[in-house]
């Protein structure tokens, strides 16, 4: 990354550790009371992987972001990023934040404000302009470049906001809500820069509402709540198989809960088929020689997964439901 | 922190400037104050409009400019808008355009972004404090540079020491957009910053007129006391203990801002005042220059006039057409003390007396410099006729006298009365010596480079720029513990 500081790290050392991270927000100046946002969360995020963050509202999403970027000091517990304590400014020039309801200087033009950001992060002055020009090209603001970002929309302040947080070409980019206000168009493209630097190598650390834009993107999901970690793993130990199998038929015969009787447990007819629970593979093979042998076309067989939606509302109401 | 950084953060700062509303009517006005300069020119035959499209003659704009002398038309423009104007209304305005810029950085979604990038958050405090500065220096630049020019141009007059203006303007908002800045990260409004910097502003100058005021009249207590050999045991302060010292300790913290304009003509002063042609060794009172086509008779310097009093004299052949001598005489005549006017009065008896010719003395002229009280009349001698005037300042113990002949016959532009008034305005008194003077021309007098501490140039300045720094450091302080 051409305007990073490199830092030696062992290979396979996280990107993100956090240790009993605490963050209490007090209520007054000498107040040992208040409100506490993170409660002992310890987390570890890979270097090349897409790291999700969910949580109701007043989870601590964005409090747990904040520290790692030394917005927000912490309480108690230890954060590093990228080797080094969250409190070095150094270290924020390997890093890339776009934050939710972001407010970007609007007496700026697009192409100012990147190169404002640009030299802000260290890069090099020689390499500023064609890093403006591919990242313009990159969020699709070539054309509106020139024009003051108080003149932009909600869409093309998200679009320029992911510009100036991947300018400087960060090992570890915060996403925080980056598709809020986006059309389903331009949801998409992010989704694919997402993938990119994702390919790239990049580190990326996505904190979205949208669910199914996580399960989407996302390697590692971890699931917030009330300050501590409800939950966390890979997208399949979050989003486990339920045991239903759906079949999609050509025609559905008249008498399939006879056909099948004796076999998984409840029959749920579909419009263009059916679902059923099996218990194991060795049921799914009677079913299927079951159906074919009365000469039912099976067009498709799919073991139904629990959706991260499904998964997260769940978790949270056996947690005391969301708030 | 490398140049690239610095000069991003300056280059934000100049577009967050350009941008902002307020400095652009501001930039419409002062284009409005410059312009006079360039349309009207103060010359020696009256007020020149266009280049000389049309000329008004100073009697008919007296009553506006108050004098007829060009010199002083130029100086009281120059004064009046740089200081009435750009130096409080001025800074008014620039305190509510700028109140803003760092409660702007500071809010939601703003210090997000600004703070995410590897600049420490003084760093950014301090790019928005010289944004802040920024913008008055701008604007102050064209407005002192634009009349400078002006008067260059249309009036053939300007004093490049006037540019020293821009300095007093910037210093002053300096210390003010400090309080701003430190509300402003204290309660992250525009509104608190914007009131409490104004109400800061008008209370801090009204706490050092009045801290002035007092010393101004302990001063002169000391003084009367001095002069009637009066026991200080006996003497009672005019300003209460408790008052006195609540101001003393209030001016030693707070920024003396106004002291600015009084630094910079000291700062004018120093540079560009030329040594005194002459300077009583007793009273340290000075001739700054010699008269129009008069010489000094005998070295410059140092003398006393009482014993050597200074003689000019007309330059070329006829050296005695004019003649203008300064000595000093004592008060006390007799044992009598005479004041100035008491000594005029003395002469002009004696002068009625002798049968001389009494002649009105000339008017007085609004200005700076003395006052004094003169007598003129006529005389035949056996060389001819002479036009007479005599002069008297009191000045402590002492009196100053400027005494003008002047051959009838001679082609003069003046008359003798108006020649000695014209000398008296470039006698200038010891700085030291407070008697006479107003409490702010008094102040003008104490405040020195090397006066002691209470009147010290280089402490007002130190204790002002160390208070800046004081609220600087304390919003640093506080917003390194903001968490976003």
């Amino acid at each position: 990354m051409g305007c990073c500081v490199p830092v030696v790290e062992a290979p396979q050392s996280p990107l993100i550790r956090a240790r009993e991270l605490k963050k209490l927000y007090r209520k007054g100046v000498f107040s040992r009371k208040g409100f506490p946002a993170l409660d002992g969360v310890s987390i570890e995020v890979g270097r090349g992987s897409v790291f999700g963050l969910l949580g109701p509202n007043g989870a601590g999403k964005t409090t747990m972001v904040k520290i790692f970027l030394g917005l927000v000091r912490r309480s108690g517990g230890e954060a590093e990023v990228l080797g080094q304590g969250c409190e070095e400014p150094s270290v924020r020039r390997r890093i890339g934040y776009l934050p939710e309801a972001h407010r970007l200087p609007g007496y700026l033009t697009g192409r100012q404000m990147l190169r404002l950001f640009a030299q802000m992060s260290g890069c090099e002055p020689s390499e500023i302009d064609d890093r403006i020009e591919k990242q313009l090209a990159l969020v699709g603001m070539r054309e509106a470049a020139g024009r003051k970002i108080s003149e932009y929309s909600k869409g093309m302040q998200q679009r320029i906001g992911l510009a100036q947080a991947l300018i400087h070409q960060p090992e570890l980019v915060f996403l925080d809500e980056p598709t809020d206000g986006v059309d389903p168009v331009g949801r998409m493209a992010i989704r694919e820069i997402v993938l990119e630097l994702k390919n790239a190598g990049v580190t990326l650390f996505l904190n979205s509402h949208l669910l199914m834009e996580v399960e989407m993107i996302c390697d590692r999901v971890v699931i917030l709540s009330h300050g501590k970690i409800l939950r966390q793993g890979t997208m399949a130990e979050l989003t486990p198989r339920t045991g239903s199998v759906r079949f999609e038929l050509k025609s559905t015969p008249p008498d399939l809960g006879a056909l099948l009787a004796g076999i998984g447990g409840a029959l749920v007819p579909q419009p263009d088929g059916f679902e059923l629970v099996l218990n194991d593979d060795a049921e799914l093979d009677r079913c299927i020689d079951r159906l074919r042998t009365a000469g039912v076309s099976i067009r498709a067989v799919q073991p139904r997964k629990l959706s991260l939606e499904e998964a997260f509302i769940g978790m949270l109401k056996n947690e005391g439901g969301p708030r | 922190m490398n140049g690239p950084i610095l000069r991003a953060l300056f280059l934000d700062a100049y577009y967050q400037v350009l941008d902002n509303k307020v400095f652009r009517i501001l930039a419409v006005l002062v284009g409005l104050l410059v312009l006079p300069t360039f349309v009207l020119g103060a010359r020696e035959e009256g007020l020149v409009i266009l280049f000389g499209v049309k000329t008004i003659s100073w009697d008919n704009v007296t009553w506006l400019t108050g004098t007829q002398n060009p010199d002083l038309v130029v100086q009281n423009f120059q004064d009046f808008v740089v200081g009435g104007l750009a130096g409080t209304i001025g800074i008014l305005f620039s305190i509510a355009a700028t109140a803003f810029f760092v409660p702007r950085m500071l809010e939601k979604g703003a210090a997000d972004v600004v703070f995410s990038r590897p600049v420490s958050r003084t760093t950014l405090l301090c790019a928005r404090y010289c944004a802040g500065v920024l913008f008055v220096a701008l604007l102050a630049s064209t407005l002192v540079f634009g009349m400078y020019l002006g008067l260059r141009i249309v009036s053939g007059r300007g004093d490049p020491a006037f540019l020293w203006s821009i300095l007093t303007i910037v210093y002053v908002f300096a210390l003010v957009h400090s309080v701003s800045l430190l509300v402003g990260v204290l309660t992250r409004s525009a509104v608190a910053g914007l009131l409490v910097t104004i109400l800061f502003f008008t209370l801090n100058g009204c706490v050092h007129n009045v801290w002035i005021l007092s010393e101004f009249a302990r001063d002169q207590e000391r003084l009367a006391r001095e002069e009637q050999d009066k026991d200080a045991a006996e003497h009672e302060d005019k300003v209460p203990p408790l008052l006195y010292h609540s101001l003393d300790t209030l001016h030693f913290i707070l920024p003396k801002t106004t002291d600015s304009d009084l630094i910079v003509r000291k700062l004018r002063r120093a540079i560009l005042e030329s040594p005194p042609v002459v300077r009583d060794s007793v009273t340290g009172t000075r001739v700054a220059e010699s008269p129009e086509n008069l010489t000094l008779v005998g070295a410059q310097g140092e003398r006393d006039l009482e014993r050597e009093p200074a003689l000019w004299q007309s330059k070329g052949a006829d050296a005695s057409a004019t003649e203008i001598t300064f000595r000093r005489e004592s008060r006390v005549v007799e044992g009598r003390r005479r004041s100035a006017r008491t000594a005029a009065r003395t002469l002009s008896t004696e002068l009625e007396q002798s049968g001389a010719k009494l002649v009105p003395a000339p008017g007085f002229e609004p200005g700076p410099g003395l006052r004094p009280e003169i007598v003129c009349w006529e005389e035949k001698q056996s060389e001819g006729e002479w036009s007479r005037a005599r002069a008297y300042v009191a000045l402590g113990d002492w009196l100053l006298v400027v005494e003008v002949r002047q051959r009838t016959q001679a082609e003069a532009n003046r008359s003798a009365g108006e020649l000695a008034r014209s000398f008296t305005r470039h006698i200038r008194l010891d700085e030291n010596d407070p008697r006479g003077m107003d409490p702010a021309r008094w102040y003008e007098h104490r405040l020195d480079w090397s006066a002691p501490l209470r009147h010290n140039i280089f402490f007002s300045v130190g204790s002002s720029v160390l208070f800046a720094l004081l609220l600087f450091a304390l919003a640093a302080w506080k917003l390194k513990r903001i968490d976003f």
